[in-house]
């Protein structure tokens, strides 16, 4: 589907909406709306570049995931852009990070920096050598892997929104990411009490059963549950003791507008801490549900 | 800020774990305060979900019931999206179903009575209100029953009694008032789903 300067717009009035609605989660909405707001504009931005990955519907169809199925990432695809925004995005989020990322941005921006070798930084099996990259750039290791989170995040979208037509004709029926891998980070309960869940890396959505532990694959009612808030069944977390993880769950059956599965998690965040607190983990930990230590 | 051998493993593979928001400078002050305010209000509750076919009719559509674990009441019914007969949608009597639950509170609990004439309703227990109907359709079947038509065939039956059958019973009971009604020689039969 095609991003306009209409869908950013918004975009905009949604965040502004959450902004104004739940004062608890400002904090979040501060940091995270630019990123959300660069991620729409770069995608608009990019979305006549091509670079279509093939799908093999056999492999597909025995579970395995497009990132399983090949290279994802290309050289050639649009990381300098995506660098850019990125940079931009979590310099105006994270005041923190702003010196950092402008240090970043000029590396990026006059070529002397890679941002396609730098997500390879990412495939590391050791501390050390990503350490001293850090050191190199002269960044803290802590902004440096939330920089290529959310690079990672931008490129997997991307990639995502490339083959979701394709993918559509095809059925799946894992609880995990069929492009990414990753598990869900949310669930929407679209028309007809249809469960979609949502991948937190690559924004794709999938359906699946809404009973079952999109985790483990559990589906026994006396191990699953759901969370919810006395007077607000609209919000809920399903929960499974099984695998001791739980999931985000928002109702919206019959919204124009889709608003961003990012923006909705975040306003779920208090359920976050809630099951957080009371021993559950959630299925893909992201930025915005990972509330406690850094250790969690 | 240093980064731990495990959040570093973590994130191996472009798809790794978040980094901690704390660690990243953000006040979640109003949050935590507003998550605890809702724990120590009682405000957060657990629901069980679980998987039944509606009663009304021979479709099958399946239902999905959530019930509140703290109460052991339903609070909820809808059309289950995962089900290949009715894949979440339910028809109006099925829609329906959660208003027979007790949580409807203009739910009739006990049986009410109007006497011939009375403007007025009044409490009647379950074993006056059977015995009566009882009295009142042995009597007029015993007055009415005919046994043979104008033509000599054999009949059996009583055409001044009606039943009607509610929306609000199931495939079983319907059979069973059905057959009960036949059995008195009741010919004037119907029922709510079918107007």
């Amino acid at each position: 589907m095609v991003i306009t300067n209409d869908d950013i717009e918004t975009l905009a009035k949604k965040i502004e909406q959450a902004r104004t609605a739940l004062p608890h989660i400002t904090s979040l909405i501060n940091a995270f709306s630019p990123l959300m707001m660069d991620k729409g504009r770069w995608l608009m931005e990019v979305q006549e570049y091509a670079k279509k990955f093939t799908v093999d519907p056999v492999q597909y169809h025995d579970g395995k995931p497009l990132s399983q199925q090949g290279q994802l990432f290309s050289p050639d695809d649009p990381w300098k852009s995506a660098g850019l925004a990125v940079a931009r995005g979590i310099s105006l989020g994270f005041p923190n990070a702003a010196r950092d990322m402008t240090a970043l941005s000029s590396q990026i921006a006059d070529g002397r920096l890679d941002c396609y070798a730098l997500i390879n930084l990412s495939e590391l099996q050791d501390e050390a050598p990503f350490a001293s990259r850090a050191a190199e750039l002269d960044i803290e290791p802590e902004i440096l892997l939330l920089f290529l989170r959310f690079l990672g995040r931008f490129m997997l979208t991307k990639k995502a929104r490339d083959v979701t037509a394709e993918l559509a004709l095809l059925s799946w029926a894992k609880g995990y990411c069929p492009v990414c891998g990753s598990f869900p980070h949310l669930a929407i309960l679209r028309e007809n009490g249809q469960r979609w869940l949502q991948c937190g890396e690559c924004s794709h959505e999938w359906k699946f059963s809404r009973l079952q532990c999109p985790h483990c694959e559990h589906e026994d009612p006396a191990n699953t549950s759901y969370l919810f808030v006395d007077g607000n069944k609209e919000d809920t977390a399903f929960t499974c003791t099984q695998c001791q993880r739980y999931l985000v769950t928002s109702s919206r059956p019959t919204e124009l507008h889709q608003t961003p599965a990012d923006l909705i998690a975040i306003t779920l965040a208090h359920l976050d801490i809630i099951l957080q607190e009371k021993g559950f983990t959630p299925m893909a930990e992201c930025e915005w549900n990972t509330l406690g230590s850094p250790e969690l | 800020m240093k980064i731990s051998r495990r959040r570093f493993l973590s994130m191996s593979g472009a798809i790794g774990s978040g980094v901690a928001l704390s660690s990243l400078g953000l006040d979640l002050t109003a949050l935590k305060a507003h998550a605890a305010e809702l724990n120590k209000t009682d405000q957060v509750r657990m629901a069980k979900q679980s998987t039944t076919i509606c009663c009304y009719c021979s479709v099958g559509c399946s239902l999905i019931c959530s019930t509140d674990k703290m109460t052991g009441k339903i609070f909820n019914i809808e059309g289950d999206p995962d089900h290949p007969i009715n894949e979440g949608s339910l028809c109006a009597k099925g829609a329906g179903l959660f208003g027979m639950t007790e949580v409807n509170e203009h739910r009739l609990r006990k049986v009410l009575y109007r006497a011939p004439k009375s403007n007025k309703w009044e409490e009647k227990d379950w074993d006056w209100s059977l015995k009566r109907i009882a009295r009142l359709i042995k009597d007029t079947r015993d007055k009415d029953f005919t046994t043979h038509n104008e033509k000599g065939e054999l009949v059996n039956r009583v055409e001044s009694i009606a039943h009607y059958g509610t929306s609000n019973i199931n495939n079983e009971e319907c059979w069973t008032l059905s057959v009960a009604c036949r059995a008195m020689g009741l010919i004037n039969i119907d029922h709510q789903a079918r107007v």
